[in-house]
């Protein structure tokens, strides 16, 4: 039997790494702090394998039932005798899940990036950023408590900005980046709330008190009614909110796309395979509550699940910048994620959506990391984001295509790839549940398909003879080593026993293909891959064609349904016009003119009794006298009251 | 005595440096008396904590006759919550010292002597326990502050002076009227102490309208809305060093006159008409975020930004629960530690370059990386990142005013959200893109590198672990609330 407190250094390593870079990475060669860097998440990685087999096949089972383990805890605040917020780590299978998925990413990346990011300036700040994320990120998945989860979720948010904003001197970076924090941080004053809302019907924030489905918690204020749904409900949809902010649920997406303005190892790390996911992950962390005390907040987070995925496929059909096709195509299967959880039971076969999200939020980390890798590898290549400007680069960059090339069939759900059989999965939880929804699915499947081969035909095929300022080349080895091991994993993920490891209720079940849902479900995919291969394999003016054939839906797709637009109406036009003109005119005017008026008035008595200062002794007697006696007579009044 | 001593030290500085004109010695002795008192202060709270805290309210109290006819007399003591008032104007007073290391006013004794006496008269403030004493002091913070105005002022500052002095001035005399009255109430003899006043006998009615009295004396100060429009005005043309102090220390003398001389003295008030004022203050703060978005000069931004956390403040002053008054107080350290971080940002972009209009700004990171990340960890402590001192004065505080109303903490809340507004879009306009104005802004020298990571290392320390203050002041909260709640049921 391992201790298994050593845990706590699995966020504590990359804490440590960030203020080694950050404070003194200047003194060194900019691939020390590199390599550095790199050394410290491999280091995490082992140790959380070590965890995770441990807790998986040595100490966290007993009698067949997977159980939460505490491993560390202190008391960090206390609030009331009761209420405390304490900062530790808690085991369990999804705890131990996602520290696999995180560290393995956040070490991917790392490697990557050496290569990726060589010569930029700012490389060891680049790092230790790099560093704070993985630290808040791992704090975040190991939260004994949802205080603790609240903390390293606005770390997170942090971490996501000052990476967003690497490139500090570019405008469109920085406005990203912005945006970023304020439409996160607006959904986080939600989660907060939540929080207190929660704390306060149940006296804890404790997880293992919260989720315990026979205690006394779980139970709490369910029949207490607001607004026409019980307080837990408001409490659980407030907290799906931060959820849905974090992991850019319709319609707090806005701020994804942007942040592609990152590099693109972080639009790796961060906005596909770790950070976003968090909001699935709350979920997840809370199911047993959402299941118990709050069921119709659960089939509102299916709905904006289901939505947010077939909205997102749409858009990824039209744009041209492979790292937005990439980020709409994150928002859809997080939708997906999000809806499996929304439709899910609880315990046995009943929480199958619950096992299928957690599977496909493991396989999609995989998938989408090395998808994201491999764009960053063809910008490297071709100095440029937009798709109509690459082609044919199959011939200059064989590796990158092979893998990417595995990663489309991999999300596509081309069997016997990973993204089949996790995507399977949900697609059985939610005919189990909604006839429309389980539809929407499917044609989001087919979607899915289309896109990728799309972006993956227009890139690698195409335009075969294109001329490139440079030719283009095979990236260096700290580069295509990650994209060949996640190509691996990607491959491969679809064959762990989810079933046995991560259920809603910690027992195992049986798992069983339902060959009515599958098969049709993959010839979708290929009916898109293989419309996709005709448009564009070779130049044929089919898209054009297509897109006038679909003028409106083209040009609506293409412009994201207006939405930003339609914030910048609410916060520019309404906000900044009729309510901050209308304050500082107020200000202005009306109380700073008030108190001026004070002062006028003042002004103007002194000038007209000045008279009164006549110099002669007997009028000074007569004000004095009166003026007390006044002042007299004035505290008597108040004496007697 | 050593309370005696702690409020001593700062006049005999004052004495002393007014006679020096010589430059290179007035910083080294002004810094050095400075961080003497820090240290005096420090030995007192260390020996307060050891203390056991639950006997009697105040320590080391002493006792000195003055008019013992009148009931005044020179008294003065120690509870948790002028302990970490006192502790703030002990730590801040070296870091506004040294912030102004090259400017002019830095050779000038006067102006030294002058920060010491405004440090005196503040540690006055938080440990008299007589009224009149502490009326006393409360009035002489003012003096240097508006001869400093007005000789060191930037443009137009005969009018924005006055005007700020007449604001006070009311203050001070709706205070004075207040006391005065509360006084003839207290038992025979009649006394101004604080223990008298605790027993002064006042009807509910008098409760009612004294209230008001005693709170627009104290609101004038934090500010709270709508009492606010002489201080982003003030703040931007006082010398950098005398900003400083306003926002981090005398802003906290509201504070701490209404947890002092105001909740407990008439909760019957209180208890009436907590919920205007909770209301009122929110508004405030909603409206001095978005006053801030709106502003042009970074200095003035700020300004407005001390404003929106009065108006958290205040509201959480009156949310009458432990939770939340701890937050206050909390916040008053934390809040203290940012604001003057922030303004010295503004005073060293100011002498760098000439100018602080945010619109002649931008792309200072480029040529002083440190310097800017020194800034965003204020900006980041400011709109209260967890793990930064700002995050746990603002929970606790909308924690205590979602015990009253859930409502209010949603709306109490929105202070994260604006702050973060404004904060960036500044930041981001100051330090971020590309800007050729400011392409020969030089890094930041060793000092000042010093200074802001110390206050950085103070932010982060204190919101790692903030039972450091917390438990300061948690024992004597409680005390406060056993006896709001007793006299008001």
């Amino acid at each position: 039997m391992m201790d298994l407190s050593i845990s706590i250094w699995i966020p504590l390593i990359p804490l440590f790494m960030f203020l080694l870079i950050g404070l003194f990475g200047h003194r060194f060669k900019p691939l020390v702090s590199g390599v550095m860097g790199t050394i410290g998440l491999g280091v995490v990685a082992i140790l959380s394998y070590t965890i995770a087999y441990q807790y998986f096949f040595v100490q966290g089972k007993v009698d067949g039932v997977y159980h939460k383990i505490i491993a560390f805890n202190t008391v960090w605040l206390n609030l009331t005798d009761k209420l405390h917020i304490d900062l530790g780590v808690l085991l369990d299978p999804i705890a131990a899940m996602m520290l696999v998925v995180v560290s393995t990413v956040s070490f991917m990346v790392h490697l990557y990036s050496i290569g990726y990011m060589h010569g930029e300036k700012g490389f060891h700040r680049f790092f230790a950023f790099l560093s704070l994320f993985s630290f808040s990120m791992l704090g975040l998945v190991l939260a004994t408590n949802i205080f603790q989860m609240y903390i390293f979720w606005e770390l997170v948010g942090v971490s996501s900005f000052l990476l967003i904003g690497f490139y500090y001197t570019k405008p469109s970076a920085v406005a990203a980046s912005k945006k970023a924090f304020i439409v996160t941080r607006f959904a986080d004053l939600g989660f907060l709330i939540g929080i207190l809302i929660l704390s306060f019907i149940t006296g804890t924030f404790d997880f293992i008190t919260l989720t315990d489905t026979s205690g006394e918690a779980i139970r709490q204020g369910a029949t207490i009614g607001f607004l026409g749904m019980s307080v837990m409900t408001w409490a659980m949809l407030l907290i799906f909110m931060g959820g849905a902010g974090k992991s850019a649920m319709f319609p707090l997406h806005i701020w994804l796309p942007d942040a592609m303005e990152g590099p693109t190892p972080v639009s790796a790390l961060i906005h596909a395979a770790t950070m976003v996911v968090a909001g699935v992950y709350l979920v997840a962390r809370m199911f047993p509550v959402f299941h118990t005390s709050a069921p119709h907040a659960l089939e509102i987070i299916a709905w904006i699940g289901g939505f947010t995925s077939l909205f997102a496929a749409v858009i990824a059909c039209t744009q041209l910048d492979i790292k937005r096709v990439l980020a709409f195509s994150t928002l859809s299967q997080i939708g997906y994620m999000m809806l499996a959880l929304g439709v899910s039971g609880y315990g046995g076969e009943e929480g199958l959506g619950f096992m299928a999200s957690n599977f496909h939020l493991f396989t999609h980390a995989m998938f989408k990391a090395l998808l994201f890798l491999g764009a960053g590898a063809v910008i490297h290549a071709v100095h440029s984001n937009v798709m109509n400007e690459m082609g044919g680069l199959r011939k200059y960059l064989p590796i990158t295509h092979i893998t990417f090339l595995i990663a489309c069939l991999t999300i596509a759900g081309v069997p016997p790839f990973s993204g089949f059989w996790s995507k399977d999965e949900i697609l059985v939880a939610a005919f189990h549940f909604n006839k429309i929804l389980f539809a929407v699915e499917y044609a989001v499947a087919g979607l899915t398909a289309f896109y990728m081969f799309r972006l993956y035909f227009t890139v690698f095929w195409g335009k075969d003879d294109r001329h490139y300022h440079h030719t283009p080349h095979e990236s260096p080895l700290t580069m295509t080593i990650p994209l060949m091991l996640l190509a691996v994993a990607s491959i491969f993920a679809g064959f762990i026993p989810f079933t046995e490891l991560v259920t809603s209720d910690g027992a195992a079940f049986e798992p069983h293909i339902d060959y009515m849902i599958a098969v049709p479900s993959v010839l979708i995919g290929i009916v898109g891959i293989i419309v996709a291969m005709v448009m564009y394999r070779k130049e044929n003016g089919m898209p054009e064609k297509m897109a006038n054939n679909l003028k409106y839906l083209y040009k609506w797709s293409f412009n994201k349904f207006y939405i930003d637009e339609v914030y910048m109406f609410i916060t520019k036009k309404i906000i900044f016009n009729y309510i901050s003109r209308p304050v500082a005119w107020f200000d202005r005017h009306i109380i700073d003119g008030t108190m001026n008026g004070i002062a006028g008035v003042t002004n103007l008595v002194s000038f007209e009794i000045r008279g009164f200062q006549s110099g002669q002794l007997q009028k000074y007697a007569f004000v004095f006298v009166t003026s007390a006696l006044a002042l007299v007579l004035a505290f008597i009044y108040l004496w007697t009251n | 005595m050593m309370l005696i001593l702690i409020l001593l030290l700062p006049v005999f500085s004052s004495l002393l440096l007014i006679f020096m004109q010589r430059l290179a010695w007035v910083k080294f002795l002004s810094f050095g008396l400075s961080f003497l008192e820090l240290l005096l202060v420090s030995y007192q709270l260390l020996a307060f904590q050891s203390l056991n805290l639950s006997a009697f309210p105040f320590q080391f109290s002493t006792h000195f006759n003055w008019l013992p006819q009148y009931g005044i007399e020179l008294y003065f003591g120690l509870d948790g919550i002028s302990a970490v008032m006192i502790l703030i104007t002990a730590l801040v007073m070296p870091f506004i010292i040294l912030f102004g290391n090259d400017d002019v006013l830095n050779k000038s004794g006067r102006f030294h002597s002058f920060l010491h006496l405004t440090q005196a008269a503040l540690m006055g403030v938080f440990l008299s326990l007589n009224v009149i004493v502490f009326y006393i002091f409360w009035e002489i913070t003012l003096i240097p502050i508006f001869i400093s105005m007005l000789v060191w002022g930037e443009e137009n500052k005969e009018a924005i002076t006055l005007k700020f002095f007449i604001y006070t001035f009311l203050g001070s005399l709706s205070l004075l009227f207040a006391f005065l009255f509360v006084y003839f109430q207290t038992p025979l003899p009649h006394s101004f102490n604080f223990e008298a006043f605790l027993n002064a006998d006042l009807t509910s009615s008098a409760q009612s309208w004294l209230f008001w009295f005693l709170f627009v004396g104290f609101a004038i100060k934090i500010p709270l809305f709508p009492f606010h429009s002489w201080q982003p005005q003030t703040y931007t043309i006082a010398p950098g060093q005398i900003t400083m102090i306003l926002s981090a220390v005398l802003m906290k003398m509201g504070v701490y006159g209404m947890l002092r001389w105001l909740l407990p003295i008439v909760p019957l008030g209180v208890a009436q008409w907590n919920t205007v004022v909770i209301v009122l203050s929110l508004i405030g703060m909603v409206y001095a975020s978005v006053m801030a978005l709106q502003q042009k000069n970074l200095k003035t931004m700020v300004a407005w930004s001390s404003v929106a956390h009065g108006g958290l403040i205040g509201a959480a002053i009156f949310a009458i629960s432990v939770q939340s008054v701890q937050g206050v107080i909390f916040q008053s350290f934390a809040h203290a530690i940012i604001i003057s971080g922030l303004f010295a940002v503004v005073i060293i972009i100011e002498k760098r370059t000439g100018t602080s209009m945010i619109k002649n700004l931008g792309g200072i990171r480029l040529t002083a990386p440190v310097f800017a990340g020194f800034f965003l960890i204020l900006v980041l402590g400011s709109i209260g990142l967890p793990l930064t001192n700002g995050f746990v004065a603002e929970f606790l505080m909308i924690l205590g005013l979602y015990g009253l109303n859930p409502c209010l903490a949603f709306f109490g809340g929105f202070s994260m959200i604006l702050g973060a507004i404004y904060m960036l879009y500044n930041y981001q306009k100051v330090c971020l893109g590309n800007n050729t104005n400011t392409i020969d802004f030089k890094e930041i020298g060793t000092t000042e590198m010093i200074l802001f990571a110390l206050l950085s290392f103070i932010i982060i320390l204190t919101g790692v672990l903030p039972g450091l203050i917390l438990n300061l002041s948690q024992i004597s909260v409680e005390e406060l609330f056993s006896n709001f709640y007793s006299l008001t049921n």
